[in-house]
Formats: structure tokens, C-alpha cells, sequence
């Protein structure tokens, strides 16, 4: 090493403990990250004596390294911008470095290094470039770098020395990005606990996402309900416009997949993976370099998903992929906001029953006082059809003509009174369609019995039973039941009108945690029910079905083709199914018949 | 001569019921509120055949309290108990308690009027039953 002979003899002018210990200091002492690093790019310098030096960090959004921090002679706006951002990918010293996670100290790049090497600045004979990267995290966050003129110009101890700084310096951001972690994540708690309605929910954790957690493109997909569809809630990418709009299926590419399956995505290359669709992207397909999606939950299963993107790295040379820490902080946001939904619709429920305990105290008091002027009206018509006395003897004051037309006028107002006993019994059973009196039973007893009782006995309609093998004990208020099952099998039978036809009907037991079809969800009713899994019963009729359009709304109440009864058939069922902590969906073919799936909690074992 | 008593807070309600009831020779009293049947059965010397008491006046146990009333004043005295349709639950409160029978004021397709003619009737027969193997089993005791 004659190169170095003339240098070891004497200690380097800037290579002092002391100042090493001042600059240490530096990095849990200072505030401003910035002039940190700037302050350890002129410390480096002139410890080794070099031309000048600089700290470039890794940029993960976009992909490769970024000048923070120069120092030294020679440095122009144009050199900072040009400095490693370009996209050829040429191989630097500092690529080098931060590829591999390596130092590298060069005597004479024009000898150890390519020969097409080609130097910032030109005459540069050496170079020392050190990681600053933490050992546990495979990832570089950035290169210290500097450079001399001379040739040989940096020591080993001299490596050391700016290998502390850069140690430091590495501490120091971990520890920062530790924070803007920890501060997130608590904002995020904290906002979320009271937002006031999913919408704003979703944005601002979207919001936040981008902001501190540096996720460039970031996009919350809510499941919903009605649709069953993952519907784009809010993003922070270029999807802006189709917020509300975009949506995939359940199970449809990658995002509908983590949807499917509740456990998170984290892909290099979407583009490549086979569940891929591309459908709606935030990027170019050809330009996503990562994909990272987590499963948003609740406690009725999977909710939504949150996913984020990564553009290709400019530099090939550069991973910019998701990791594991990345996952787990976006898995963290997503629980929270799977809890925070959980409020807001826990919220929702609690309001909509309070409304609705209000609305249907109301409503009893105001049924029973038109039931009791209807009982009256009654009797007055019953008193007057025994004075008319339609099959006495003639009458002398009552001419037999105008008995007729009374008699007639009665019949009328009989068959007025009794549909309006037949409406009020139907409001009255909407009314009380969720006030149970629970039992133990044996559904496909229930169900056997409720088809036996209301399906016709006329040789024109075929019925087919299948009800399984499979016990199926519920709780249940069965004469409620019967009400919502007569219904429906009362409904398959009046549509078909005189037509031959089938009705069939069918039951089954679902495993615990069964993903129910047609983004349904039953309520979580203390847990109990939904852990023993589910009997699902189909009611399918050949009939002319429901318009893909209406399916959601045939269970509102006053909605009826019927002209008779005031359309709350459906809305009666679903009150009823509802207050079994049930689920209820029409999900036939219009032209192939109507076809309803009830679901409804196996009563667990006792707890 | 059966006497009838008829607890009904609404007029129109107790007007055609005691037309009815007059209508096949049944002697009726009416009382227009909870309090006033109370009274009436408290006063009466004594006692009536069949009560018919609305369920829901003053609150929802108004008939309840009436019932107690007329068995505790006479233990013969046979109590119909007229609910809301569908209110079956405290109907079962009502039987539990020795009413006679319940009969729910609009029953779709039932003409309520004349159901309830057959239960006043039937209910005056195990009156006279009931009262009648008393006295018989008093002249065996004496």
C-alpha cells in the first residue's frame, strides 16, 4: 500500500474523536433532519479532506435516489437535479452502494471502476460512498458519499469514521419515520373514533394514508351492501373522478380477491400475477411497480379493502416494492377503519331503531284506534242488516225495492269493512314484525309445516321439498315465521296465477363463517348464532321472476303489484327475517322465476 | 235474567256491543272507563254473569285489572276479555288469570259480532253450570 504510506503517519486534520462525538451528538440533539444531513455532508468532507461530498436518499415513490445534502466545492442547481434521478439506470458508485448495501471506497475510479465510468464532476480519482441504511431493514434508505481529486485519497479509518456519521444519520431517520408512523396512526385512531359517517371516514383515511405515510396512490374500496360490490369510497390517485363509480365484484382481480379471501396482497409486480384484472388502476399497467392491499374488517367479516400502488422505480437498480413494516402499518389503518365502520353503522342501527320503536309506537296506538272505530262501524252494520231483515216477510215500512238496494249497499260496505280489517292486520304485522317470542325449534319442521299449511292443494302446481339431512335448531317465533315463509310461498303461488308451475323449496346448513352469497351479511347477534353457521333456505319459483333493478326494492314497505293489501308483504318478511338476526335477498332471473335465499342463525351451543 | 257488563272506554265500540248483546235479550250495563267498571262491579250487589272488558283503556293491563275485579268480587262471574288483533300474548295473561275467553276485536275475515254472541252464550252456560253443582253440592253438605 505505498499510496497510503505518506498519510497513515499522521492523523487526517478533521479525524478527532471529539468532533466525531459533537457530530454523534448531532443526531439526537439537533430538530431539523435536514440540516443534519447537511451538517454530516460538510463533516465528511472535512474529515477526509475531500473535494466534496453529498447525501442523496432513497426515494421510494418514484423510485431511486434524491440529493438532500452537498457539500463542498463545485455544486450547481443543474448537478443536484441531474444527479442520480436519471432513468438509463447508468451504474454509479452511489447505485452501487445503494443496491448491494455496501461500502465502497475507490483509489482510481479510472482503473478499479468501468472504463465508460463517467464522473459528475470532471478529474475525480476517489471515491467513498457508505450505506446509510439500518441492518435490519434489507433497504437502503441513502448514500454518504464523498470524493477527492487525488488519487488513493481515502483511508480505511476515514471510512470509519464517515461510516458513523452515515450509522447515525440512519438512526436518526428510522427514528423519524418511526414517528410519522406512530403520529399517523394515532391521528388516524383518533379522527376515525368520531367520524361522523363512512364517506368522510373513508376519505380521510385515505387522506392520511397518502399524507404521512408517504402511500403515493392510495384507494379504499367499501363493500356494498346492496349491490355486493366493492365500490371505489375514496383515493387519493388519479381514479378521482370515478369515485363511487368504479367497483369490482367480490373475488374480481387482485383487489376483489383480498376481498374474498380477508388476507392482505403484497405484489412487485401486479401486471405478472394471473388474479390481475387491471380494471380500474391508478397507474399505468405498464408503470406499477408494487401492489400492496389489505382486507378492511369488521366484525360482520370483510368490509372493504385499501390498497395502494407503486409506480416502477426509475432506477432498475432500485427496489421500491412494499415492505413487510409497509404492510403492516397499512393492515394497522385498515383495522382501524374496520372498527370505525363498525361505529358508524352500530350508530346507524341504533338511530334507525330508535326511529323506528317511535315510528311503530305510534303507528300500534293509531291502528288500534281505527281497529276500534272499524269494530264500532261493524256493529253498526250489523245492527242494520237485522233491522232491514233481509229474508223476513215483506215489510210495510221498508218497500222490498229499497230493501234490496239497502241490502245491496250493505254487502258493499261489508266487503269495504273487511279490507280494511284485512290492511290493518297487514300494517299491524308490520308494525310488530321485530317483536319476538323466541322458541327452540326445528326449522325444517317449521318449514314443512308453514309449505303444508299454505301451498294449495290443487294438482295445476307442482311442489318439490329438499330439506336435507342436517338439523337445523333455531330460535325462532314461529307463528312470526309462518307469516314471512306464508308469504312467500303465498306470493310464488298468486303470480303463477292458473299456470301449471313448480315451487321449489329448500334447506340447508351452512358452515360457521360460510361467506353468504350476494354480499349479504346477518347482524352480529351476540356472537351466538353466527358461530354455529347458518340455515339457508331458497323459496324458487318458475314464476315471471323480479326485474334485476328491483330486487332491493320489492322488500320496501307500500311497494306492491298486487291491488289489493297496502304492498307490505315484503317489507313484513324482512322486518320478521331481520328481527331474527337473519338475511333475506331476492336472487332469481327475471323471465326464469323468483327465487329467495333466506339465511338464519344455527343456534349455538350454549355459552 | 243474565246480566252483562260492558267495560269499553271507546262509545262507539260499547254502543254496538251493547246493541248486540240487547238484541238477544241480555240485560247490559256499561261502564266507559277502567275506573267506572271497577266501580260498577265493586257496587253492584249482585254480581254479573259475564263481564266483557276492553283489554287496552287506561293503560295496556286496564282488562287485566277489571278481571281480577269481577272474579274477586264473584268467583262465577265468567270474564271476556276483547284485545287488538295480534296481541295474543296478553290475551295468554288474561286466560292464566281465569278470564273466560278472548276474542281479538278485528280478525280478518270473522264476523266478530256474532263470534262473540257464541261466546257470551257459552259463557253464560258454565256460569249457570258452575253456580248450579255449588248449590247442589251445598244441599249435599247440609
Amino acid at each position: 500500500m505505498p499510496h497510503h504510506s505518506g498519510k497513515s503517519e499522521k492523523r487526517p486534520p478533521g479525524l478527532s474523536l471529539t468532533r466525531l462525538a459533537a457530530q454523534t451528538r448531532l443526531a439526537v440533539g439537533t430538530s431539523d433532519e435536514r440540516a443534519l444531513l447537511n451538517e454530516y455532508a460538510r463533516a465528511a468532507v472535512e474529515a477526509t479532506d475531500a473535494v466534496r461530498g453529498f447525501v442523496a436518499l432513497a426515494e421510494f415513490d418514484a423510485g431511486g435516489l434524491v440529493l438532500v445534502a452537498t457539500a463542498g466545492a463545485g455544486w450547481t442547481e443543474e448537478h443536484r437535479r441531474n444527479r442520480l434521478a436519471d432513468r438509463d439506470g447508468a451504474s454509479t458508485i452511489t447505485s452501487v452502494v445503494a443496491s448491494t448495501c455496501l461500502p465502497v471506497r475507490v483509489g482510481d475510479v479510472a482503473e478499479s471502476v468501468s472504463p465508460d465510468y463517467r464522473p459528475f464532476f470532471p478529474g475525480i480519482r476517489s471515491v467513498l460512498a457508505v450505506p446509510v441504511a439500518l441492518d435490519a431493514e434489507a433497504r437502503v434508505r441513502g448514500v454518504l458519499n464523498v470524493e477527492s481529486d487525488r488519487r488513493d485519497a481515502f483511508t480505511e479509518e476515514q471510512e470509519a469514521y464517515v461510516s458513523v456519521l452515515a450509522h447515525a444519520a440512519a438512526l436518526r431517520l428510522a427514528a423519524e419515520d418511526g414517528r410519522a408512523r406512530e403520529a399517523a396512526l394515532v391521528l388516524m385512531g383518533r379522527e376515525l373514533a368520531v367520524a361522523p359517517d363512512i364517506p368522510n371516514l373513508a376519505r380521510r383515511v385515505v387522506e392520511i394514508g397518502s399524507d404521512i405515510l408517504r402511500f403515493e396512490d392510495c384507494s379504499l374500496f367499501l363493500l356494498d351492501q346492496a349491490s355486493g360490490r366493492l365500490v371505489l369510497s375514496a383515493t387519493r390517485g388519479s381514479l378521482k373522478d370515478q369515485v363511487r363509480e368504479a367497483s369490482y365484484a367480490v373475488g374480481e382481480g387482485l383487489t376483489g380477491w383480498v376481498a374474498a379471501h380477508g388476507v392482505p396482497v403484497r405484489l412487485g409486480s401486479p401486471d405478472a400475477d394471473p388474479r390481475h384484472k387491471g380494471l380500474y388502476r391508478e397507474v399505468e399497467a405498464e408503470d406499477a411497480g408494487a401492489f400492496l392491499a389489505v382486507p378492511i374488517k369488521s366484525v360482520e367479516g370483510v368490509v372493504g379493502v385499501l390498497r395502494t400502488l407503486r409506480r416502477k422505480s426509475t432506477s432498475p437498480w432500485f427496489p421500491n416494492g412494499f415492505t413487510e413494516a409497509d404492510e403492516q402499518v397499512l393492515a394497522t389503518i385498515a383495522s382501524q377503519a374496520g372498527a370505525a365502520i363498525d361505529n358508524v353503522r352500530l350508530l346507524d342501527r341504533a338511530l334507525q331503531s330508535e326511529r323506528m320503536a317511535a315510528w311503530g309506537e305510534m303507528s300500534a296506538m293509531t291502528s288500534h284506534q281505527i281497529g276500534n272505530r272499524l269494530f264500532a262501524l261493524k256493529g253498526a252494520l250489523n245492527e242494520l242488516e237485522h233491522v232491514v231483515d233481509r229474508d223476513g216477510p215483506p215489510d210495510t215500512v221498508l218497500a222490498d225495492v229499497k230493501r234490496a238496494v239497502v241490502t245491496g249497499l250493505l254487502d258493499e260496505m261489508r266487503s269495504g269493512t273487511a279490507l280494511l280489517d284485512e290492511m290493518l292486520g297487514e300494517f299491524r304485522d308490520f308494525v310488530r314484525a321485530g317483536a319476538l317470542t323466541l322458541a327452540e325449534v326445528e326449522l325444517r319442521d317449521v318449514v314443512r309445516g308453514i309449505v303444508g299449511e299454505t301451498f294449495p292443494r290443487r294438482a295445476s302446481m307442482r311442489l318439490e321439498m329438499e330439506l336435507g339431512a342436517d338439523p337445523l335448531p333455531v330460535q325462532a317465533d314461529v307463528a312470526k315465521l309462518r307469516r314471512a315463509l306464508g308469504e312467500i310461498v303465498e306470493n310464488a303461488v298468486t303470480l303463477r296465477g292458473s299456470d301449471a308451475g313448480v315451487l321449489r323449496v329448500s334447506a340447508e346448513r351452512l358452515a360457521p363463517g360460510a361467506p353468504l352469497p350476494h354480499g349479504l351479511s346477518l347482524p352480529a347477534a351476540n356472537g351466538r348464532g353466527a358461530a354455529a353457521g347458518y340455515a339457508h333456505l331458497v323459496f324458487a319459483d318458475d314464476g315471471p321472476g323480479v326485474p334485476a333493478g328491483q330486487k332491493e326494492r320489492i322488500f320496501r314497505p307500500f311497494t306492491t303489484s298486487r291491488s289489493r293489501g297496502m304492498g307490505l308483504g315484503l317489507a313484513i318478511v324482512r322486518g320478521i327475517i331481520d328481527a331474527h338476526h337473519g338475511a333475506i335477498a331476492e336472487t332469481g332471473v327475471e323471465g326464469e322465476g323468483a327465487r329467495f335465499e333466506i339465511f338464519l342463525p344455527i343456534r349455538g351451543e350454549a355459552v | 235474567m243474565c246480566r252483562i257488563l260492558v267495560v269499553d272506554d271507546e262509545d262507539g265500540v260499547r254502543g254496538a256491543l251493547v246493541r248486540r248483546l240487547e238484541r238477544e235479550g241480555y240485560t247490559v250495563e256499561q261502564s266507559a272507563s277502567e275506573t267506572e267498571g271497577l266501580a260498577a262491579i265493586r257496587d253492584n250487589p249482585a254480581g254479573y254473569d259475564v263481564v266483557i272488558t276492553d283489554m287496552s283503556m287506561d293503560d295496556a293491563d286496564s282488562g287485566v285489572r277489571v278481571l281480577e275485579a269481577a272474579v274477586a268480587r264473584d268467583v262465577f262471574t265468567e270474564v271476556i276479555v276483547l284485545t287488538a288483533y295480534g296481541n295474543v300474548a296478553n290475551a295468554v295473561e288474561c286466560m292464566k288469570r281465569g278470564a273466560f275467553d278472548y276474542v281479538e276485536k278485528s280478525l280478518p275475515g270473522v264476523d266478530v259480532f256474532e263470534l262473540l254472541v257464541l261466546k257470551v252464550e257459552q259463557a253464560a252456560q258454565r256460569r249457570r253450570q258452575s253456580v248450579q253443582t255449588v248449590r247442589r253440592l251445598e244441599q249435599y253438605g247440609r
